[in-house]
């Protein structure tokens, strides 16, 4: 049974479930969803995702939204194949879990208004909130700070072994470094730099750049 | 017998009332370190050692210590799983899938707005900050559009995830309760007739009373 993800290749939250389901080697289809056009805020696509966001998995009968939601889904599900991504112990699963926390409440809303501004703004023809941008850019480097201390003590965020916290970070660094023109960001920064070419040449992280 | 859990942040932070809410409905005996904010103290280079962040709370048992308030729930309904509420965050892969999406969902949806409204209308008067109107208003309108999803996702459902009361629905205590008591922003909830049943439900359970008793206390 093939999973259904409903979203588009472009955007960040589908692209951190089909990192996901591509290290665990879990076929997937993705189900194309019109964000230009605002089919996610469609009543056929609410009934799937109350939000009006992606992305929203469908698998047999089984249905989920919210990436990370999904990604923990996956990871544990098939705990047993491809990487581990979630740790084998319930200290090192907390600690995953943290990176993953840090993910979503430290770094997630600062990338995202410096994508929002900078790249899918000007895309849509709106205009940018440069004041936020910069201060979102300095909030950013101070965050980028704490990662350069832990990652010099730590190959991966959580450990010594890659999981689903660094995982959750490939999509919003590859835009904000390829598209956002912020790469100095990761540059600067030794050991975030050393792990983020790490990351970023997993075999799925570089499958899932050819489906882009 | 292990001595109990640590942890540091004072009761008054709604990301430390999570992990309070949560030890209390597990049963597992807990210390509180009182971390001075007013004064700075989360700043310092000792708590930054645990908290790299600056941010409280901070957990420690005889295993591990690690922060972020949603996954030390977590680690405490894992490592305790034979204690207190065990339909806290339930082992089942299916249920717990439920469970772990409306937790995102209360974390991507309903904290940005709600946590914000909480700063601006129950802490920056206290702390003589001048409130943000354009900010209020914006994040009242994002918060009456989370509570409509939240009103027909409960029309049918008793709680969140399900059928059971789970860490999905302890996560929304810690910012209702200043929203509906010093907030003033009770209508929101109580207009809709699902999200009214469920807040009763869930604000009326004896781990919450504690909490909100250990609120006043400090």
């Amino acid at each position: 049974m093939v999973v259904k993800v409903y979203g588009s290749t472009r955007a960040a939250c589908p692209q951190r479930v089909m990192a996901c389901l591509l290290e665990k080697e879990v076929e997937f289809e993705i189900v194309h969803v019109d964000l230009d056009a605002g089919e996610q805020k469609k009543p056929e696509f609410l009934q799937r995702q109350p939000f009006g966001q992606v992305p929203a998995v469908e698998d047999g009968d089984f249905r989920l939204f919210e990436s990370r939601a999904i990604i923990r889904y996956y990871a544990t599900k098939y705990a047993g194949r491809g990487a581990d991504l979630l740790g084998a112990t319930p200290e090192e699963r907390a600690v995953v879990d943290q990176w993953l926390e840090v993910e979503a409440h430290n770094f997630n809303d600062l990338a995202f208004n410096l994508v929002f501004h900078l790249v899918i703004s000007p895309h849509m023809g709106l205009r940018s909130d440069l004041a936020l941008v910069h201060s979102s850019e300095q909030k950013l480097e101070k965050v980028m700070d704490i990662y350069e201390q832990r990652l010099s003590k730590s190959k991966y965020l959580a450990g010594d072994f890659f999981s689903l916290a660094d995982l959750s970070h490939l999509p919003a660094i590859r835009c904000l470094t390829e598209d956002a023109g912020l790469g100095h960001l990761v540059k600067e920064r030794k050991f975030v730099n050393a792990w983020w070419e790490d990351i970023s040449s997993r075999p799925s992280w570089k499958k899932l750049l050819t489906l882009l | 017998m292990a001595a109990p859990v640590k942890v540091y942040g004072p009761p008054l932070s709604t990301a430390v009332s999570r992990v309070l809410a949560c030890l209390l409905e597990k049963d597992v005996e807990f210390q509180l370190v009182p971390v001075n904010m007013a004064k700075g103290e989360h700043k310092n280079p000792d708590y930054l050692k645990i908290q790299p962040f600056g941010q409280v709370p901070a957990f420690q048992d005889e295993s591990i210590t690690i922060f972020e308030s949603r996954a030390i729930c977590r680690y405490i309904c894992e490592k305790y799983a034979d204690r207190g509420n065990k339909n806290l965050y339930s082992m089942n892969p299916l249920v717990k899938a439920s469970i772990e999406q409306w937790l995102e969902a209360e974390g991507q949806s309903y904290n940005p707005p709600s946590s914000t409204l909480v700063f601006q209308l129950a802490f920056a008067p206290r702390m003589n900050i001048k409130q943000d109107e354009a900010q209020i208003k914006l994040n009242d309108q994002k918060l009456l559009k989370v509570l409509d999803v939240y009103d027909q996702r409960l029309e049918s459902s008793r709680f969140l995830a399900g059928d059971e009361f789970t860490l999905a629905d302890l996560s929304h205590l810690p910012n209702t309760h200043y929203l509906v008591s010093v907030g003033n922003r009770g209508e929101a909830f109580s207009s809709r007739k699902n999200v009214d049943r469920w807040w009763n439900e869930i604000s009326s359970r004896d781990s919450w009373k504690k909490v909100v008793e250990m609120q006043k206390s400090k």
